[in-house]
């Protein structure tokens, strides 16, 4: 059996200057509240730019149209250090406001390489899912694209209506396959589902009637003595469409899944995050 | 023929009831308040019933009379036969914020309004989020957003897909979007850039000068698209937010259809919420990814955002200014603190994160506009003794409308709101006292134009049968409507003498209706401590006693010190040029008389009266005049062909407050009579009394004060019989004297004589007689008269003596 609080002490949120960092912090910050647990903000400085730095041929466009000299490493230093004060004191107001225990990091390097590191020593990583790109806002950004192909921990994909999902409640949707990650995925879930609104449904990719009674009892077994209300549901077929529609059809808005489930078929997990308009949790036990 | 002390019942002349056959005033059916008002009544009526611009009424007269309860009175019952006036609401202004609008209505109608519009606003408040909130809303709104997002995106796509065929990434940097050349999916480092081929390096130095150049143009295009984008989602906000309030307001304005000025306010409400509601509901213009953040900050949404949309429905609300549902007549209101804003209203203000602010829906109404279609009345002391009020009032009432403002609206250059103003049609009645109203008069020039109507409050009644009987009946009504124990007849009579009293007339009553009251309630209290069921004469008596008692610690003072001879009087003896005049002291609400050593010298001098008080100013312009006329009276009575040739000095012995009228002017002629004729004066007669240049004694004031004065003196040391005061003839009719004046007079231990002239004076004061001119022209021999005249006349020679040249003035 799971407890509550056991199996996440930790929430690390992936932060830059962007808007999209802003709902995910709000997201962290509601959950771990939720929790009990701390937050930890990693504000990611991207290599990428001071790479651009290095060249001195670069262009570079202003947002207001009008050309601007091309940056330096300073600048880009600069630029970088008045962000992380800015996104550290708003992880700071907002923690105390939740009454949260909160710390902050800063790291330089690939934004995905970064994230997947942390993912790696803390219990769930949030990450905007539609981080964005200089295109395709709304879609899924660069760097939860890179990190859903190999997915490390637990790493939730969080968009706008996570902030949303955590306020109004709502079912949190498992998959529950018998895959090696589909335990953790559960308990995972399930603490989640008990801090919020206490609705969990459990999806269950049978083969046959057996096969059903025989995730059902492990599910059932796994959640035991929790304050739950459960909901077995069969998920007939395979691949992101299934997914996505078992999910939408019982009013799901949260998505727990685990690395590698053989639900999704022949296709990525990217597909999936792109086409479900809802934040997704990948567990990945190994 | 000697003059003859007073008889007893002419000191007090008693009030005689015995004819109503009552026992207590329980018996009797008084059922007025009021006596003897006739004629400032009429003046009310006259200036309450005329509409006609400035007919304002002042009431003037004296306090206690009951001249606020009578004009309420009489404007009530002129009231209650008229129209309720209507009702005056504020609204919003929505071209000029600054200048809330007002409405007259109907009255009542301005409760319907306020109580439609309160309905409207809490329909709306609901409506308007749910329609916000519905599929369709979202969804026609994503439309617009996804156009935009697509038509932005399409834009820097191309550049980007560009960029891509060229191997040249677009990257977002914190100050805006770099062009940079790539290998793969990384930044080509500096060295690898060196290394490539001069003319690989050129190509792409070319291709991201004209990549930067489309992505500039792209970039241009942004605000004209988001201005686009927002003009188009304010259309769709338009077009939703009028679905929901159209139909509201149109069932609305149908029920107000026939005040057209309702109509119009309505339809600038609809055209506001329409213009300037949705943003309200919306979580944030952008809703984009931090609105949750700010929403988690509190920086919208929850219970500031529930705020914003209470301000912001709060300028649809209706201000009941003036509520006249309830009135059954015109209103009549008094105001009994008339401070400016008492008077024209105010406009309150909320503390807002240190600020002070303040709308349409803080004005509140003043006293004017309660009064409007009405009666208002106002205390005119109050009213000048608050700054600012009067000038007010008078603004207001020569502009016809009341405007709300502040004491110092104009001296400070703050923004602040300035309301339309109300016309105003309301009649003012100002109650006073006569001297304000004559100052007013004197100098205000407008006075006269705004207040054409004074009602002049009488201060006394003629004290005939008539009257006294209906006097009866008014202390019957009095003591009925104070709740008081029943009066018995002896008692009410007791009253009726003390209300002649304070009129200072044994042939009047008082006016002052208050003051009968009082002294009623006082005796009614004295009779319940003595356990009695009705109110007796006895205790009216203890009253008036009591009330004594209270008020003369400075006139006990003042015995005193004459009794330990600090302040020298003589009661008994006689001297020549000293006699004791009479003085009244105003001390509060109290009067008290008290004797003054009057002392007379006389020597050769050119004639004249040299009053000492005058010389060291002390004495007053009346006191002065009465000391003129002596050296004139002198002059003719005594020298008419010869030069007055003598010096007299007048003083007020031991008198440092200053001297003025010139009731002592008599008692001053009978000091020099006596110092010329060199013929003592009775100390045991005080004497009060002006004097004419023909020896005619005239009346004073304060006469019944200044007999007890010197009685109390008199009494203090021993009541000899030889003792009184000489008074005018004129005064007898003023006599209320104390009982136990009375009482002594009656056994012969204190005498009251009256005297028309100055002879009458002098044989009273000397015992001699004062002697007629005979045949001969000359006054009879050993008379005062003739006495006076030898000096007179001895005086004259001996000047002439000192004139003559070689006499007298030779070394």
């Amino acid at each position: 059996m799971t407890e509550l609080g056991r199996t996440i002490e930790r929430v690390l949120v992936a932060l830059d200057a962007s808007t999209e960092s802003h709902a995910a912090l709000a997201a962290a910050a509601n959950l771990a509240a939720r929790l009990h647990v701390q937050l930890v903000g990693l504000f990611i400085e991207d290599a990428k730019l001071f790479d651009i730095a290095q060249l001195s041929m670069v262009r570079q466009v202003s947002f207001t149209g009008e050309p601007s000299p091309a940056p330096d490493v300073e600048s880009i230093e600069r630029s970088l250090r008045a962000q992380a004060g800015v996104m550290r004191r708003t992880l700071e107001t907002v923690a105390q406001s939740h009454h949260l225990s909160w710390s902050f990091q800063t790291a330089r390097g690939r934004a995905s390489a970064e994230i997947l590191a942390s993912a790696s020593h803390s219990d769930l990583v949030i990450l905007g899912k539609t981080t964005p790109s200089v295109t395709r806002r709304g879609s899924l950004g660069a760097t939860a694209r890179v990190v859903a192909e190999r997915p490390r921990g637990a790493i939730l994909f969080s968009d706008p209506r996570l902030q949303r999902v955590l306020g109004e409640g709502g079912a949190i949707v498992v998959v529950f396959d018998g895959s090696a990650n589909a335990p953790r995925a559960l308990a995972l879930a399930a603490d989640l589902a008990q801090a919020g609104s206490g609705e969990l449904i459990i999806l269950t990719p049978a083969k046959d009637e057996h096969d059903a009674q025989r995730l059902h009892d492990e599910a059932g077994a796994s959640l035991s003595g929790r304050p739950l209300r459960v909901y077995h549901r069969i998920c007939t077929g395979a691949g992101c469409t299934a997914l996505v529609n078992a999910t939408l059809s019982h009013q799901g808005n949260l998505l727990v899944i685990g690395a590698g489930s053989p639900v999704l078929g022949a296709e990525s997990l990217a597909d999936l995050l792109e086409r479900l308009h809802s934040p997704v949790l990948v567990v990945d036990q190994a | 023929m000697p003059t003859r002390p007073l008889p007893p019942d002419v000191l007090r002349p008693r009030c005689d009831l015995s004819a109503m056959g009552f026992t207590t005033t329980a018996e009797l059916s008084g059922t007025s308040d009021v006596l003897g008002q006739d004629r400032a009544f009429e003046a009310i009526e006259f200036g309450i019933g005329m509409r006609e611009r400035g007919y304002n009424v002042f009431v003037l007269g004296p306090t206690s009379a009951g001249r606020h309860r009578h004009v309420l009175r009489l404007v009530e019952a002129r009231a209650a036969g008229e129209r309720a006036p209507s009702d005056w609401v504020y609204v919003h202004n929505f071209d000029q914020s600054h200048r809330p609008r007002v409405i007259e209505l109907p009255c009542r109608m301005g409760t319907r309004l306020k109580r439609d519009v309160a309905q409207l606003i809490e329909d709306l408040r609901t409506g308007i989020p749910a329609i916000f909130e519905s599929d369709d809303y979202r969804n026609r709104r994503q439309l617009i957003d996804q156009e935009f997002r697509e038509r932005h995106d399409a834009a820097l796509q191309q550049v980007e897909q560009e960029a891509a065929t060229r191997q040249i990434a677009l990257v977002r940097t914190p100050n805006g979007l770099a062009l940079a050349p790539r290998r793969g999916q990384e930044i080509i480092t500096p060295e690898e850039f060196q290394r490539l081929p001069e003319e690989e390096r050129k190509r792409i130095e070319g291709d991201l000068e004209e990549l930067q150049r489309r992505l500039q143009e792209s970039l241009r295009h942004m605000p004209q698209w988001d201005k686009e984008r927002r003009e188009r989602i304010r259309g769709l906000n338009r077009e939703v937010t009028k679905y929901a309030v159209t139909y509201q307001i149109m069932a609305l304005r149908a029920s107000h259809m026939e005040f057209a000025d309702v109509v119009s306010y309505l339809d600038s409400v609809e055209a506001d919420i329409i213009e300037h509601s949705a943003p309200m509901f919306l979580e944030s213009e952008a809703e984009g990814p931090a609105a949750a953040l700010q929403a988690m900050l509190g920086r919208h949404g929850g219970e500031e955002g529930g705020r914003a949309r209470h301000l912001q429905f709060r300028r649809y609300e209706v201000n009941l200014l003036v509520d006249n549902q309830h009135l059954k007549g015109a209103p009549v209101v008094h105001e009994d603190n008339p401070t400016v804003p008492n008077l024209v209203g105010r406009a309150e203000h909320q503390a807002e994160l240190g600020a002070l602010l303040t709308d349409f829906t803080l004005l509140r109404s003043g006293a004017l506009h309660r009064a409007n279609g009405g009666y208002l009345i106002l205390d005119a002391e109050k009213l000048l003794m608050q700054p600012y009020s009067w000038e007010q009032l008078k603004r207001t009432l020569f502009a016809r409308e009341i405007r709300i403002e502040a004491p110092m609206q104009g001296y400070f250059a703050t923004v602040t709101l300035e309301p339309e103003p109300i016309a105003l049609d309301a009649k003012i009645i100002l109650v006073g006292d006569r001297r304000t109203y004559y100052l007013l008069a004197q100098l205000d020039p407008e006075f006269e134009n705004l207040f054409k109507v004074a009602a002049d409050f009488e201060d006394e009644l003629p004290r005939d049968s008539a009257t006294v009987e209906r006097y009866a009946g008014l202390i019957a009504s009095l003591a009925t409507n104070a709740k008081v124990r029943p009066v018995e007849r002896a008692a009410v009579e007791r009253l009726i003498e003390e209300s002649s009293r304070a009129a200072g007339d044994a042939e009047r009553l008082t006016a002052r209706i208050g003051q009968v009251r009082d002294l009623l309630l006082e005796a009614n209290h004295l009779a319940g401590l003595a356990k009695r069921d009705t109110v007796a004469a006895e205790d009216v008596r203890k009253a008036v006693e009591l009330r004594i008692r209270r008020a003369d610690r400075i006139r006990e003072r003042s015995l005193e010190q004459i009794h330990r001879g600090t302040v020298l009087i003589d009661t008994d003896g006689a001297k020549v040029g000293t006699i004791n005049g009479l003085s009244v002291m105003q001390v509060g609400g109290f009067a008290f008389g008290r004797p003054t050593r009057i002392t007379a010298r006389v020597r050769l001098g050119r004639g004249e009266v040299v009053d000492i008080e005058r010389e060291v100013d002390l004495g007053g312009p009346t006191h002065s005049k009465g000391v003129l006329i002596l050296s004139s009276y002198l002059g003719a009575r005594y020298a008419p062909d010869r030069p007055l040739s003598l010096r007299a000095s007048l003083v007020f012995e031991q008198s440092y407050g200053g001297v003025d009228g010139d009731s002592a002017s008599s008692t001053e002629l009978y000091a020099i009579l006596s110092a010329l004729a060199d013929v003592p004066i009775r100390q045991g007669i005080a004497v009060t009394g002006s004097v004419n240049q023909n020896g005619e004694v005239q009346a004073i004031g304060g006469v019944n004060e200044k007999i007890e004065g010197f009685f109390d003196v008199c009494r203090q040391r021993g009541l000899t019989g030889a003792q009184g005061v000489m008074v005018p003839e004129a005064n007898v009719k003023h006599l209320m004297l104390r009982e136990d004046i009375v009482e002594a007079g009656r056994a012969g231990r204190f005498s009251i004589y009256p005297v028309v002239n100055i002879d009458q004076g002098i044989e009273i004061l000397t015992g001699k007689p004062a002697g007629e001119r005979g045949a001969d022209g000359r006054f009879s021999e050993g008379t005062i008269n003739r006495l006076v005249e030898d000096r007179l006349i001895a005086l004259a020679e001996a000047r002439r003596h000192f004139a003559e040249p070689g006499d007298g003035a030779r070394p």
